[in-house]
């Protein structure tokens, strides 16, 4: 113990969020002289900054809380109070309004100042300072800290003053709402909409601006700020670039909003590596979340870790680890739960290592990331020859094979796959149905990860994707042209394939060009375009799985049509030397080839023949419909507007109608209501906190139960067909509404008297899966306007059979 | 490939025509072949029978209403239910007529032969309208739904205002009296008609009057009236403008106008349709109460 | 007061419009009058809705002369006095009080916070939002179809006229009649009750009968099939109401329901025989005819109903007579002993309705022909067709005559002188004379009589019985009595009115006939030469369709009121 001599505490930790309020409490429960230091205030600052009542969850619900501290699901306020009593009863050593301004020394003997020049010492530091507190800057001329401010600290400072507001944010939005009271606010929004607002606050800040309250500017930015003397008597005029040009207000006050990010100078400061510049990049860390500066440790947030509790897990790890005890990570049970499957009880890291060896494509995960994805992940261990999944299942899943092998039966072909390697980026990456159908082979241990989990990691981890980049080229390639092609050569093939990623709109290839590239759609869609009487004649739409292009190859001569990406489409281009290659060693190929392409060139004369179903798909497209997978279309010139389709959506979905049948774009009598569309890589399920949001095999994408009402989805769909609904009013019998219109009625469930701030939860088009006899709104549809199609059938819509 | 919309005439291919025609085929050879040893009516076995499908028929017809609404019926759809509404509707008139017997008069029961008749004939109108108008409606509406034409001429007016308010006292008094008074639809037959209900307020030797405002007219006149006289060139092209802005708002009201009547035409032949089956269904209840009653 | 009102606008695309109005008013008026001082277009706004006037201390007091009243920083007052940063909304507007800067007592802003909203929308698009409500029409019509129909017509059973209304023109229940009644019924069709006379019960028998009482039944009372027929009602085959009007079903099929098989039908004893079509499943005809009993006046006649159902029914009438002779083509001897050919009607005719054929009369039909004279001598003196004993004195008085007269003439030396005699001189015959007189014309008459009896004129047609009396009066002659078949099918309607153009012997074949047995009705066979059953025109060409009801009716006479049973 000679280092308690000069040091003030074993333990300092900075950050009183739920991580360091547990290591707090760990470190007091087992005696350790210790300091909890926390900036603000108050505790849980984040959690602080929570909307009013917000419900806060406790993911990933099956991990076990390991906490001297108390945590469940509840109300912001009543988690925060428990935890106060949690920081008293624990008799922790915690300080308030110590904020650090850096850390130096090393370990045994940390050097912590704190802000007033006060300095703590300690042999190890433990940072849970979550992601808040440096919040992002305004930066425009004329910025001064008298009229330029990054707080609110208190609306009832100001009143009868006219104060800007720049940001979208929640803390925008309270903000502006709490001053509206007594001055007149002016919000100014980069967007044209409050994207990254919560249900409630979006709801109050329109009514707010619909009842003028607040002067809202979207798609606007402040252009200058020029202070001092002017004839409005404010302190400061504030030019704005609006969408309609410059405007000047005389201001008092402007409060930018504009969100957090890391701390990274801070921390970098402390001697802490970041493996990349992103500005999420996470610091590289331990299993036992030490840092690469040893004694330095790194929970929460700031270690990667945003949900509550883990970190508050990690809180009482990292204590433990520094007592020096061996301290199973929480999750340890759940994962040797999984791989009690394999049979042999290893030790679960053990297991986890071997499966990273095993398995390339895991390899370039870090240990702790890893426990996060096999906690997310299932383990199989099917028998031989059983089903793995289904040809045109809508699973996404990504398997990867741990031992044994698996077997592709695309077609009557069979291609066995090796001992880790993986299966499934089809699926996962086009979001449409399986192309094959897999069966086990003899023992073979399979890992199901889930999209949700995959696609984070892809986009985390460039190494991965690399790899699944190249795994679903070779394979596209061998289960479309080349089962027979040997390896090697199929590895000269995908060497000279390229990764092609379009946006929307934007041209593969045009008509005239030298055809050289076979294109195969990997997500997203194309359209086959055609210059006939000197206008643009859509000819054919071609979904993720297939390919266009392949008459240049053959030909070699020039493009015939022009094809551009209907949504922001992926695809993957093979070159005319390595389709010969495959055509040397796939006898049959060239004429497969030729048969399909003359099937395509018969289907496209006779398009041409018919420009206005040329018209009506490049309409379609241009609605989006390029990414759905099935869509309602309505005929108008059968809609009789009677809008049963919604009145029976609403009867059929607790008294809200999930489509709009009047709105939506309408060309040549075919009219697109808003309705989803079950898009191939949905919007909506990104960032779904609870993850509620899954697609059934059917297809469909549908809203689980767990939903929590944060509106995500609402904002991240751009169709426009996911609402927040709240409960319905009570309805009388039908007869009583027939005879004596007792209501509501069908479909008038709209309660007058509801609560716009009630909590509501997010409701879309099921496809009615839930009934049998398939979607209500197309089976209530008396004169047939109403149909749901793939876009696979779209070309018949211009068809007079 | 065949085509992906089918009107609920075609519905499976119009599979309810047939039944229709078939059961009229064998009404019609019942009819003729049938001995009843007295002349052909109500009456007879042939009578009864037909009598009581046909009275069947009526309650199937009407249930459509309740079917139509109840929307978690999962086999058979309100296509499929409209199709056969139709045809069998029609083949309804054939067996009653075979059940009358062509026997004819002033009492109860020829009445409610006659309502059928009427309720059917209102039915044709609807399948009339059901086929020709939506294609109308759609042109009329250009690609815009009512919200859109009203969020516009939301637009215009508060455009209208302010452009108003830098012109006078007077033309802004005018400008928003006209749109306060400004009305796009109104009583049935004023949405029938697409007559313009709209009124605006004018300063009558210093008190205020009203006075209609049909498309905006009166509005128009004063202001080209100002616009002649303006004596200044801003004051003239603000004028303009204002004119300019009177004339779209205008034009988006007759579109609204014209939307409102075609939908109020898909919808009233219903006004004669659904009451005259309530009354037939009445009429029935007598005619077989009668019948019953005195045996 | 030096007023400044500050109109505010909003642009869209937001920035702020000012147009200031400057006033020395010292009331300023607020309100939708275009004659306000600030004028606020909304309906909301009452068309003077309030005032502000300054006050002795230089703050502005502002009233609300509207009911309404106004908000005062969201406060709803009637009135109030304002200060720098009040803010007070009215309708769609919202009015400021901002600090006047020297020179101004009072500077305000009035800025439309809120632009009326036009009517517009799916809120009032579409009839059903307007007062054309579907359920409210239905339901008038629905209803007043029923009490028009039903209610009202139920409140006034027994109703007056056949005319659809009564006289208050209200519809009574005749509105229910489906058609028009049988002309003999017009009577009862003031009074749906006469008939109907219980609801919801089919119009029973008992209605009928209040005036049908003496219709006769099918079968007499007690008669074994009464239980069989007692379920079958009036209305089973006479309706009403209906067009064509027609009072009698007459299909056979009702009849063959017993008749086809009436074994079938337990409890039925009858001599009848199954029939069901005349056309193909009728008995061959069965005749009635009166059958002697005994001779002379002992005979008794019964009305037998053929006894055994031979192919050749015999005649029993007592008469002889053969059609062959009469009808004999070359003729027969007439009365003045020339040939003459004879026709059907010479001798048959007609009753006066034309449907039966009268019995063949001695005096009207064959008299012409067979006259009964008995001596050469006088040609012109007939015997009666009477009875035997007539015939007899008949003769004994000729004949006595003839022969006193021839004794006389022989007392008075011949005829000559007995004329001439004078007169009051009688001749005087002696007893002797008159006693062998008497006797000659006994004995004479004796022989004519016989003559004709056995001979001449009766044995042509009758049955004579001869019985030998003592020798003194001469044998004894009675005749058998004959009695002549009028109906020979009594349970059959049938005319010879509507056969009249036929030749009699279509039907009857008499020319060939030989003995007076002969009975020359038709068979069935020739009957159905013209008619078919039911079935209608039969399988070889065109006859005629005859139901049961041609010949047959339900009401048989003689049975018994129907509303004995």
């Amino acid at each position: 113990m000679a280092d308690a001599k000069h040091a003030d505490f074993k333990i300092a930790i900075v950050g009183a969020g739920p991580g360091g309020l547990s290591a707090a409490a760990q470190a007091a429960a087992a005696g350790i002289p210790h300091v909890l230091l926390e900036s603000t205030p108050a505790l849980a600052n984040t959690i602080q900054r929570y909307q009013k009542g917000k419900h806060v969850m406790a993911e990933p619900s099956r991990l076990p809380l390991r906490s001297p501290l108390p945590f469940e699901v509840g109300t912001r306020e009543r988690v925060l109070e428990r935890w106060a009593e949690g920081a008293k009863s624990s008799k922790m050593n915690l300080r308030y309004k110590a904020e650090v301004a850096a850390i130096t020394g090393a370990i045994g003997a940390f050097r912590l100042e704190l802000k007033g020049k006060e300095t703590i010492t300690a042999e190890r530091v433990v940072l849970a300072i979550g992601l808040q507190g440096n919040p992002r800057k305004l930066g425009v001329p004329g910025e001064e800290p008298r009229t330029v401010h990054y707080t609110l600290d208190d609306p009832a400072d100001h009143s009868g003053e006219t104060i800007i507001i720049v940001g979208a944010g929640d803390a925008a939005i309270e903000n502006a709402l709490a001053l509206a009271e007594a001055n007149s606010v002016v919000l100014v929004n980069r967007k044209d909409e409050f994207s990254r607002a919560k249900e409630g606050n979006l709801t109050a800040i329109l009514r707010a601006i619909e009842k003028r309250q607040i002067e809202c500017f979207y798609n606007a930015s402040v252009a200058k700020i020029v202070s001092g003397r002017n004839s409005s008597g404010k302190p400061c005029i504030v030019t704005l670039n609006t969408a309609r040009g410059a405007a000047e207000l005389p201001t008092d006050l402007i409060i930018a909003r504009l969100g957090a990010v890391a701390p990274r100078a801070f921390v970098e400061a402390c001697g802490i590596r970041f493996p990349n510049d992103e500005p999420d990049a996470i610091p590289l860390l331990k299993h036992n979340y030490e840092s690469n500066v040893p004694g330095i440790y790194v929970i929460g947030a700031l270690g990667g870790y945003p949900l509550i509790k883990q970190s508050m897990n990690q809180g009482y790890e990292v204590v433990e680890h520094i007592r020096g005890n061996r301290v199973k990570p929480a999750d340890h049970d759940l994962l040797a739960e999984k791989f009690a499957v394999l049979g042999a009880n290893t030790e679960v890291n053990i297991t986890l290592a071997n499966l990273q060896r095993a398995v390339p494509l895991f390899s370039h995960v870090n240990p702790l990331q890893f426990r996060e994805l096999m906690l997310e992940s299932t383990v199989h261990r099917p028998a031989a020859g059983s089903v793995v999944f289904e040809h045109n299942d809508y699973t996404n899943t990504l398997y990867a094979i741990f031992s044994g092998t698996v077997e592709v039966s695309a077609g009557p072909k069979r291609i066995p796959i090796k001992r880790g390697s993986f299966f499934g980026e089809m699926g996962l990456l086009s979001g449409r149905r399986r192309t094959a159908t897999v069966l086990a082979g003899e023992d073979c241990v399979l890992v199901e990860v889930p999209r949700r989990t995959m696609n984070k990691l892809i986009a985390s981890n460039t190494q991965v994707k690399r790899l699944i980049d190249e795994a679903f080229i070779a394979r596209a390639v061998q289960s479309r042209f080349a089962p027979n092609t040997p390896d090697a050569v199929l590895k000269q093939v995908v060497a000279g394939a390229q990764l092609h990623t379009y946006p929307a709109g934007a041209v593969v290839f045009s008509e005239g060009d030298d055809g050289d590239r076979l294109h195969l759609v990997r997500s997203g869609s194309l359209t086959v375009s055609r210059q006939s009487r000197n206008r643009e004649v859509v000819v054919s739409y071609v979904p993720a799985g297939k390919y266009v292009g392949e008459m240049g190859l053959l030909g070699g001569t020039k493009r015939s049509a022009t094809v551009r990406a209907a949504v922001a489409t992926e695809t993957v281009s093979i070159d005319a030397a390595g389709f010969a290659l495959l055509m040397q060693h796939e006898p049959g190929l060239r004429e497969q080839m030729q048969a399909e392409m003359r099937q395509r060139l018969a289907a496209n004369a006779r398009m041409e023949a018919q420009p206005d179903t040329g018209d009506i798909l490049s309409f379609l497209m241009a609605q989006g419909l390029g990414e759905a997978t099935d869509v309602l279309l309505i005929d108008e010139s059968l809609c009789v507007r009677c809008d049963n389709c919604e009145t029976a959506c609403a009867e059929t979905h607790q008294g809200t109608s999930r489509l709009d049948r009047e709105a939506g774009p309408t060309f040549a009598n075919v009219h697109v209501p808003t309705s989803c569309r079950h898009c191939e890589h949905p919007h909506c399920m990104k960032e779904c906190p609870p993850d509620a949001i899954h697609r059934s095999p059917n297809g469909e994408i549908f809203i689980a139960d767990n939903c929590i009402g944060c509106g995500n989805c609402e904002r991240n769909c751009p169709y426009g067909v996911i609402q927040m609904a709240s409960v319905p009013a009570p309805q009388p019998p039908i007869w009583q509404w027939l005879l004596f219109g007792r209501g509501p009625g069908p479909g008038e469930h709209k309660d007058p008297n509801a609560d716009p701030l009630a909590t509501k939860k997010a409701v879309k088009c099921d496809m009615c899966s839930g009934l049998k006899g398939g979607p209500a709104c197309v089976r209530a549809c008396p004169t047939g306007a109403a149909i749901r199609i793939r876009p696979e059938r779209f070309q018949q819509l211009g068809d007079a059979d | 490939m065949q085509r992906l919309h089918f009107s609920f005439l075609e519905y499976r291919r119009s599979r309810f025509l047939w039944v229709a025609v078939l059961i009229t085929v064998a009404a019609l050879i019942a009819y003729a072949r049938d001995d009843a040893g007295e002349p052909p009516s109500g009456g007879t076995t042939l009578g009864y029978a037909l009598g009581i499908l046909g009275a069947l028929l009526i309650l199937w017809l009407l249930a459509y209403g309740l079917r139509r609404r109840s929307y978690h019926a999962s086999w058979t759809t309100a296509q499929g239910w409209l199709s056969a509404h139709v045809y069998l509707g029609l083949a309804l008139v054939v067996i009653v007529t075979l059940h009358t017997g062509f026997q004819f008069g002033w009492n109860v029961h020829t009445f409610a032969y006659a309502l059928l008749l009427l309720v059917v004939a209102s039915g044709c109108w609807g399948v009339w309208a059901y086929l020709q108008l939506p294609r109308l409606i759609t042109d009329a509406r250009g690609g815009l739904t009512r919200a859109d034409m009203a969020q516009q001429i939301l637009e215009l007016d508060r455009r209208a205002l302010t452009l108003a308010r830098a012109v006078s006292m007077d033309v802004h008094r005018w400008v928003s009296s006209a749109i306060e008074g400004a009305r796009t639809s109104g009583g049935a037959w004023a949405q029938l008609r697409a007559k313009d209900m709209s009124t605006m307020v004018i300063d009558r030797n210093g008190t205020a009057a009203s006075v209609p405002n049909v498309d905006q007219y009166t509005l128009t006149e004063l202001l080209a009236d100002l616009t002649s006289r303006a004596s200044d060139a801003k004051l003239a092209s603000q004028l303009q403008d204002l004119l300019a802005l009177v004339s779209a708002k205008v034009t988006l009201m007759q579109r609204m106008r014209r939307d409102l009547r075609l939908q109020g035409l898909v919808e009233m032949w219903l006004l004669f349709h659904v009451p005259l089956s309530l009354a037939l269904l009445a009429a029935l209840i007598a005619h077989v109460f009668a019948v019953l009653y005195y045996w | 007061m030096r007023a400044r009102i500050r109109h505010v606008t909003r642009a869209a695309g937001g920035g702020l419009e000012r147009r200031d109005i400057d006033t020395t008013r010292d009331i300023i008026s607020i309100g939708r009058a275009t004659d306000q001082t600030i004028y606020l277009a909304d309906k909301r706004v009452a068309l003077n809705h309030a005032t502000i006037t300054a006050q002795a201390d230089g703050r502005f007091r502002i009233e609300s002369l509207a009911f309404g009243g106004v908000s005062v920083n969201g406060k709803i007052k009637r009135a109030a006095v304002l200060d720098v940063g009040d803010r007070i909304s009215i309708g769609g507007y919202e009015l400021t009080i901002v600090g006047a800067p020297a020179g101004w007592d009072l500077v305000l802003t009035v800025e439309q916070v809120d632009v009326v909203q036009i009517s517009t929308g799916k809120e009032n698009a579409g009839l059903s939002t307007t007062a054309w409500s579907r359920r409210r029409l239905s339901w008038i019509l629905f209803t007043g179809t029923l009490l028009f129909t039903l209610a009202l017509p139920l409140l006034q059973p027994g109703s007056t006229g056949h005319d659809a209304t009564t006289r208050i023109g209200m519809p009574s229940t005749a509105a229910w009649s489906p058609g028009p009644l049988f002309p003999a019924h017009s009577l009862l069709a003031k009074d749906c009750a006469a008939c109907h006379t219980e609801p919801f019960v089919a119009v029973a028998d008992a209605a009928c009968l209040a005036c049908h009482a003496q219709v006769p039944a099918h079968v007499p009372k007690g008669h074994p099939t009464t239980r069989e027929l007692s379920d079958a009602r009036c209305t089973d085959c006479h309706q009403e109401h209906k067009e064509p009007r027609q009072l009698v079903d007459a299909r056979q099929r009702i009849c063959a329901e017993c008749h086809a098989d009436l074994s079938a039908h337990p409890g039925i004893s009858t001599a009848l025989r199954d029939a069901a079509d005349f056309g193909n499943a009728h008995p061959a005809f069965a005749l009635t005819q009166w059958v002697p009993d005994g001779h002379g006046e002992a005979t008794k006649w019964r009305s037998v109903r053929d006894p055994d159902d031979t192919a050749t029914p015999r005649e029993r009438s007592n008469l002889k007579f053969t059609h062959k002779l009469h009808l004999a083509p070359t003729g027969i001897k007439g009365p003045d002993g020339k040939p003459k050919i004879l026709a059907c009607a010479d001798c048959h005719r007609g009753d006066p309705a034309g449907r039966l054929m009268l019995p063949v009369r001695m005096e009207s039909d064959c008299r012409e022909c067979h006259k009964l004279v008995f001596d050469a001598n006088a040609p012109t003196r007939e015997v009666p067709h009477g009875s035997p004993a007539l015939v007899q004195m008949t003769l004994e008085e000729f004949y006595s005559r003839q022969f006193l007269n021839e004794a006389m003439d022989a007392v008075a030396g011949g005829k000559a002188a007995r004329d001439a005699r004078r007169p009051g001189r009688a001749i005087e015959l002696t007893p002797a004379q008159r006693a062998q007189a008497a006797d000659r014309a006994h004995r004479q008459a004796q022989t004519v009589a016989g003559d004709l009896f056995e001979r001449r004129a009766c044995a042509n047609c009758h049955e004579i019985i001869k019985t030998d009396g003592a020798d003194a009066d001469g044998p004894r002659y009675d005749v058998e009595p004959v009695r002549l078949t009028t109906r020979w099918m009594p349970k059959a309607a049938f005319s010879h009115l509507t056969h009249r153009d036929a030749e009699c012997g279509l039907c009857h074949r008499a020319a060939g006939s030989e003995v007076a047995q002969d009975v020359l009705l038709p068979t069935i066979e020739d009957c159905r030469g013209c008619h078919a059953g039911d079935t209608g025109l039969g399988r070889k060409g065109q006859r005629i369709v005859s139901g049961c009801m041609m010949c047959h009716g339900f009401h048989v006479t003689g049975t018994g009121a129907m509303a004995d049973q």
